[in-house]
């Protein structure tokens, strides 16, 4: 079974929700697509969708704006129902999809100048700016553009609209790193201005670099929200000491990882550090290695890799596998 | 309902299509009447007489009418030329509305927009129909100044007394005159074939669009069309082959596009451009008017985009492929 879905408790400021779904689903014949999917994001941040291909992060978006009807629960942005007021939905936002394709009978700039033409809210002059600032080629015509030309010139469209809400599905596929680089800074700044950003990807350490929180999914079903600072703050710890292994203070919280040899000890622990070092310093250890818990971790707890060749947990035996024993058995 | 943005983006989208149909109904029609006053009258009712009498069952009107100029320049509603240019126009408009944007990908990032789903689709069946418009008028434009510009030469007894008598003389001889067209043929009579015309663009486009908005692909609703245009040809043309097969012709849309039968009945009675029903009696209309004919195209027409309509509102878009 899943982890139960845990929502840190809304800070006074932040009690304005931008996107609300309850109980959220889609049915197509047997395959459930998205099943019972409740999350809320809130105003001004940056929330990250992830999960393997398939696992329902376009199809949550695409629900939002209104392009698949739910078969169960309901999805509001900003209060508005996206199914009955999905025009006034997409009032308040910008999306770019997964898989963005544009006029190819249109130049850069035409396509730009037809997208801000379409909505009250577009900004033509902003659209101009963003592109200088991805580096992109507005003279030339979008079939004959390169895959990633496109994305960026769909990117550019996506950002540069006055709305309080952004909806950017794995927007960073096809980029060089210099523009992945700007797109995030564009999200950091969207941020600033109090925009409320929500993005899915592959890419963990953008995921973790950018966003506040992060939803993962599996099977089209939300399993885990992690919070970033909260994420900072958890760190693993592996130790080797002269004579049998301590055990671990209760006070620490602690997660047992399988430990490297009979003398090492592992933990994974939320603890800040100041607490921990004076109690491994009473152990004087032969060796101490302190790390930082990654979103990359998190996300290996739900989705184990396979491998491929012989078709076995890749983590078995790895200190994830301690992790994702104990998540399949919560 | 109709959107600026979207307005601008459909027309000029179709222009390049529109253009190339414009130049060529324009020019077919023309020359359709030039090639009318080239051909004498006589040598084309030679023509005509050699065909076999089981052939006149494929005609809505009498041959006899055929040898008239109104007769004959009616036929360029029938044209292959003429009718495949508006084919071509009015399916590939249609066909485009929904799984055209859907096959490129294109719809997303369009329905991403604040802009309704029956803004797209009406935007767009706006311009498709305006367009057929406008490409039946430049037919009948076409047919206008051929009809303005051309002339026939008829040979016509000429007495040499100084009183012109009412029936013929052994001293008659045959003079060779040049009449132009516009004093044999009026071009106001085409109108009613132009009105017919555009009816079946209309129709062509409507079905199209339901079918497109039911489709992903747009290969697949030109397909379908196209398969749909040439069943219903057949259908027609069982229908006009034998007394026993008639009643097939009532299920071909293209039993509704008469032109040169509502040229005929409106030239005999301008009276009847507007109407619904006429007498039954009139042959091949089954005492429906020229207005009627128009009507069941324009019917079905509506009824598929209507049908069209409710499906682009109610379905779920596919991602892009």
């Amino acid at each position: 079974m899943a982890e139960p879905v845990r929502t840190p408790a809304l800070t006074k400021r932040q009690d304005m929700l931008v996107v609300e779904t309850i109980e959220l689903a889609k049915r197509y014949g047997d395959f459930q697509a998205l099943r019972s999917c409740t999350l809320s994001v809130r105003e001004g941040e940056v929330f990250g969708l992830l999960g393997p291909n398939g696992a329902g992060k376009s199809t949550f978006l695409r629900m939002l704006l209104g392009f698949i009807r739910p078969t169960g629960g309901t999805a509001k942005i900003l209060g508005l129902d996206c199914v009955a007021q999905s025009l006034a939905v997409r009032r308040k936002l910008s999306y770019l999809p997964g898989d963005a394709r544009l006029y190819r009978s249109m130049r850069g700039k035409e396509c730009l100048k037809f997208f801000a033409g379409m909505r009250s809210e577009g900004d033509y002059p902003r659209a101009l700016r963003t592109a200088d600032r991805l580096d992109l080629d507005l003279s030339r015509l979008v079939g004959f553009m390169s895959t990633g030309m496109r994305q960026k010139l769909a990117l550019t469209i996506a950002l540069s609209m006055n709305v309080p809400l952004i909806m950017l599905d794995e927007p960073t596929a096809n980029l060089d790193p210099n523009v992945r680089g700007e797109m995030l800074d564009i999200v950091r700044e969207a941020k600033q201005t109090g925009t409320t950003v929500v993005f899915s990807s592959h890419v963990m350490s953008e995921v973790e670099e950018a966003c506040d929180r992060a939803a993962i999914l599996r099977a089209g079903e939300i399993v885990h929200v992690q919070s970033m600072p909260e994420l900072a703050s958890r760190h693993r710890i592996r130790l080797s000491v002269a004579g049998p292994p301590p055990s671990i203070p209760q006070e620490f919280d602690p997660i047992s990882l399988p430990a490297e040899g009979p003398r090492g000890l592992a933990f994974e622990t939320g603890v800040e550090l100041k607490r921990i070092l004076p109690w491994l310093a009473t152990l004087s250890p032969d060796d101490v290695r302190v790390e930082p818990v990654g979103l990359q971790t998190v996300y290996e707890r739900f989705h184990q890799r396979k491998n491929v060749a012989s078709g076995t947990d890749a983590l078995a035996g790895s200190p994830e596998a301690g992790d994702v024993a104990k998540s399949e058995a919560s | 309902m109709i959107h600026a943005a979207l307005l601008r983006k459909n027309v000029r989208d179709s222009a390049l299509l529109w253009g190339g149909c414009a130049i060529g109904l324009f020019a077919i029609s023309w020359v359709r009447v030039w090639f009318v006053s080239r051909v004498e009258m006589t040598r084309f009712q030679q023509i005509i007489e050699l065909l076999p009498n089981d052939w006149r069952r494929f005609s809505s009107v009498d041959f006899e009418w055929l040898i008239t100029y109104t007769g004959r320049i009616s036929l360029v509603f029938d044209e292959p030329g003429v009718v495949l240019c508006l084919s071509i126009w009015a399916i590939a408009r249609g066909s485009d509305v929904v799984s055209g944007e859907l096959n490129r990908g294109t719809m997303e990032m369009l329905l991403a927009q604040p802009v309704s789903r029956m803004q797209i689709f009406f935007t767009h069946a706006l311009v498709t129909t305006v367009g057929t418009l406008l490409l039946a008028a430049l037919t009948l434009a076409g047919t206008t100044c051929g009809i303005q510009s051309f002339s026939v030469k008829e040979k016509r007894n000429v007495s040499p007394l100084p009183i012109q008598l009412p029936f013929p003389t052994p001293f008659d001889r045959t003079e060779e005159v040049t009449i132009p067209l516009r004093d044999v043929v009026e071009p106001a009579d085409y109108f009613v074939g132009a009105r017919n015309f555009a009816a079946l663009g209309f129709m062509l486009a409507g079905v199209s669009a339901a079918l497109s908005a039911f489709d992903r692909y747009r290969w697949r609703t030109l397909g379908i069309v196209v398969s749909a245009y040439i069943v219903s040809l057949m259908l027609k043309t069982f229908g006009l082959a034998s007394e026993t097969t008639e009643w097939l012709g009532y299920f071909s849309v293209f039993s509704a596009y008469e032109p040169k039968l509502l040229v005929k009945i409106v030239s005999d009675a301008p009276e009847l451009l507007w109407a619904l029903r006429v007498d039954s009696s009139i042959d091949g209309t089954n005492g429906l008017g020229p207005l009627g004919f128009d009507a069941i195209l324009l019917s079905i027409g509506l009824a598929g985009y209507i049908m069209g309509a409710w499906r682009f509102h109610v379905r779920d878009l596919p991602a892009p492929m």
